[in-house]
C-alpha cells in the first residue's frame, strides 16, 4: 500500500486525481481534431477547478464533506467533457472510473457506491441527449448500457462490502467491550481479595510478634478472625475459579435424577462449621421430589445461597429451607430459602437478582455478590431460575426452581459468563 | 501528651487490626473509630484528632471526598491524613495525595509498618510518601 506515514489517504488520492485529470486535459488541448469552443471552455475551467480543489484535503474543512462535493463535481465535469467533445461517442467515459476509484480509496464504501450510481446516471443522460455530433450506433448504445450496468454492479458490490465492514466493526466493538469487562472484573475481584487478606496478614503478624503480651482470650479472638477470613478468602477463590470455568465453557453439567433433599443435605456439608449446619432446618414433603441436576454443581449453588442466608440471619438466626410438594408443579421443583434479615433492598441482592444477567460485571461487587452470582449462573445453566420474593411480614425469601426431568432437545441453552454479559453500568476507576 | 487517632473503615476487622496494631506498639494512644465518611467528618470536628487513618472505598461518602473536606475547612486543615486502602492503583494514590493526604498505605499491611508511618506523620519526619504494601516489608 502506497501510504507514507503522516500523509493520509485523502491527500494521496487528491494528488493522484490532479495528476491524471491534468494530463487528460493537456492531451485534450494538444489534440487538433474534434475540438470546439465549448469543449475548450470545459477543459480550461476544469483544469482550474482541479488545480484549486486538489488542496482541499489540506484545508480545515471537514474531510468527508469536501470529498463528497469533490467527487460529485468531478462526475459532472467528466460528463460535460464527454458531452462537449463528441457526446456518446467520446472515449472519455472511462474517466468516470477515476472518482469511483477515488471514493473507494477513501474506504468510504457507501460514498463509492453513490459515485457509481451518479456516474451511471450521468452517462445514461448523455446517451439520451446524444451530444453535438450524435450518430447513435448499436456500438454506442451497447457501450452506454455496459458502462451503466458495470457501474451499477460496482455500486452493489461496494454496498455489500460496506455492510460486511459494519458487521465486522460491531464484532470488534463487542469483543473489545467483553475484554474490558473481563479485565475490570479481574481488577475488582483481586481488590476484593485484599480485604480478607488484610485481616489474615495483620492479625497473624500481631500474634507472632506479641504472643507473650496477649492473653488467651485475645489470642483466641485473633485466631477466630484469621480462621473466618481465610474461609472467606477460600470461598472467594472458589467463586472466581467457577466464574472462569463458566466463562471459557469448561463447566459442563452431567445431569442425573437426584432426590432434592439429598442435594440440600450434602450442600450443608460445604458450610464452614457444624454450628452453621445446626442453624439450618430442612422441610420437605413425604414424597420427596426428584430433580434433574448435576449433583456437585447444584450443591455448590445451594450452599452459596444458604451461606448467604446464614450471614443475613446473623449469629443466632435460623435458616429454613422448604421444598414445595411435587403436585404444585409438574416441570420444576421449587425450593425456598428463608431467613430473618434477608432483604431484597440489600445492594448485593439487588445486583445479583436484578433483571440483567450481567451480574458478574456490574458494580458494586463484593465477595457476597460474587458467590450469589455464581449460584444464579449455575442454576440457570440447569434450566432453572432463582429470584427473591418479599414476605408479607417483612424480610425476603430466595426462591429457586430446578427442572424435574431431562430437557427436551433444543431446550433452553443459557449462555453464562463474562463474554455474554452486557457492559452497561461499568464505569471507569473513579477514586472514591 | 497522647496522640489522638481516628480510624475510619467500613470493615470492622480492619478497624480492629489498626487499633490493636497501635495499642500493641507500646505507646499510649487515644483512639476513635468511624465506619463511614459522614460520621468520620463529624468526629473529626468534634474530637480534632492529630491523625486520621482513612479507607477510600466506603459506602456513601468515600475517603477521598472526606480528605478534601478536611483540608478545605480551616479548623481541621492541620489534621494529618494517612490513607489505608486496598486499592493499589496509581490513580488512587495520586487522587489521595492531591486531596491532601500525607501518606498512603496499601492493604494488606504489616502492623509495625502502619505504626511506623503514623509516628513519622506525627513527628513530621522528612521523607516522601512511600507506596509499598506491608507484605513486601
Amino acid at each position: 500500500m502506497l501510504s507514507p506515514r503522516g500523509l493520509p489517504r485523502e491527500k494521496i488520492a487528491a494528488g493522484m486525481r490532479a495528476l491524471i485529470l491534468l494530463t487528460v486535459f493537456a492531451m485534450a488541448r494538444l489534440q487538433p481534431q474534434a475540438r470546439n469552443s465549448a469543449f475548450d471552455v470545459v477543459v480550461i475551467v476544469g483544469a482550474l477547478y482541479v488545480l484549486a480543489s486538489t488542496f482541499l484535503p489540506w484545508s480545515r474543512y471537514d474531510a468527508r464533506r469536501t470529498t463528497i462535493v469533490m467527487l460529485a463535481v468531478d462526475v459532472l465535469l467528466i460528463t460535460a467533457l464527454i458531452y462537449t467533445q463528441s457526446g456518446v461517442r467520446s472515449e472519455y467515459y472511462l474517466l468516470y472510473y477515476l472518482p469511483i476509484l477515488h471514493a473507494s480509496v477513501r474506504l468510504s464504501l457507501r460514498d463509492a457506491a453513490g459515485t457509481c450510481v451518479l456516474a451511471a446516471l450521468s452517462y445514461f443522460l448523455v446517451g439520451i441527449l446524444g451530444g453535438p455530433e450524435a450518430t447513435v450506433t448499436t456500438t454506442v448504445i451497447s457501450r452506454v448500457l455496459t458502462f451503466t450496468t458495470s457501474a451499477g454492479l460496482l455500486a452493489a458490490f461496494f454496498m455489500m462490502l460496506s455492510r460486511e465492514r459494519r458487521a465486522f466493526d460491531r464484532l470488534t466493538r463487542h469483543y473489545e467491550e467483553a475484554t474490558k469487562a473481563k479485565s475490570e472484573f479481574l481488577s475488582r475481584v483481586s481488590h476484593e481479595f485484599r480485604t480478607p487478606l488484610t485481616a489474615i496478614v495483620g492479625f497473624s503478624q500481631l500474634l507472632y510478634e506479641h504472643e507473650k503480651e496477649l492473653d488467651p482470650t485475645r489470642q483466641h479472638e485473633y485466631l477466630t478472625v484469621i480462621r473466618e477470613q481465610s474461609q472467606q478468602l477460600a470461598r472467594m477463590i472458589e467463586d472466581m475459579l467457577d466464574v472462569t470455568r463458566m466463562d471459557d465453557g469448561r463447566l459442563r453439567l452431567t445431569q442425573t435424577a437426584c432426590r432434592i433433599t439429598d442435594i440440600i443435605e450434602s450442600s450443608l456439608m460445604l458450610l464452614d462449621s457444624q454450628a452453621d449446619r445446626d442453624r439450618v432446618s430442612i422441610s420437605a414433603p413425604t414424597a420427596v421430589p426428584v430433580a434433574w441436576v448435576d449433583k456437585g454443581e447444584m450443591e455448590q449453588a445451594l450452599s452459596r445461597i444458604i451461606y448467604n442466608a446464614l450471614e443475613a440471619a446473623g449469629d443466632e438466626g435460623a435458616v429454613s429451607v422448604v421444598v414445595s410438594p411435587p403436585e404444585e408443579n409438574k416441570e420444576y421443583v421449587t425450593v425456598a430459602v428463608r431467613a430473618p434479615g434477608l432483604n431484597l433492598a440489600d445492594e448485593d441482592m439487588a445486583v445479583v437478582f436484578g433483571p440483567s444477567a450481567a451480574v458478574l460485571t456490574q458494580k458494586p461487587s463484593s465477595g457476597k455478590a460474587l458467590g450469589l452470582a455464581v449460584a444464579r449462573a449455575l442454576i440457570e445453566m440447569h434450566g432453572g431460575r432463582v429470584w427473591v420474593e418479599d414476605e408479607p411480614g417483612g424480610g425476603s425469601t430466595i426462591k429457586l426452581t430446578v427442572p424435574r426431568h431431562q430437557a427436551k432437545e433444543g431446550g433452553p441453552n443459557v449462555i453464562v459468563g463474562l463474554a455474554a454479559a452486557e457492559v452497561g453500568g461499568v464505569s471507569g476507576a473513579a477514586p472514591g | 501528651m497522647r496522640a489522638r487517632v481516628l480510624i475510619v473503615d467500613d470493615d470492622p476487622a480492619a478497624r480492629k487490626l489498626a487499633r490493636d496494631s497501635l495499642r500493641l506498639s507500646g505507646e499510649e494512644w487515644d483512639i476513635w473509630e468511624a465506619d463511614d465518611g459522614r460520621s468520620a467528618l463529624n468526629l473529626i470536628r468534634a474530637v480534632k484528632p492529630d491523625v486520621v487513618l482513612l479507607d477510600i472505598t466506603m459506602p456513601e461518602v468515600g475517603g477521598i471526598p472526606v480528605c478534601s473536606e478536611i483540608k478545605a475547612d480551616p479548623v481541621t486543615r492541620g489534621t494529618e491524613i494517612v490513607i489505608v486502602s486496598a486499592r493499589a492503583e496509581a490513580d488512587f494514590v495520586a487522587a489521595s495525595l492531591e486531596a491532601g493526604a500525607t501518606d498512603y498505605i496499601t492493604k494488606p499491611f504489616q502492623p509495625a509498618d502502619l505504626v511506623r508511618r503514623v509516628r513519622r506523620v506525627l513527628h513530621k519526619e522528612a521523607g516522601a510518601p512511600e507506596v509499598a504494601s506491608g507484605d513486601t516489608a
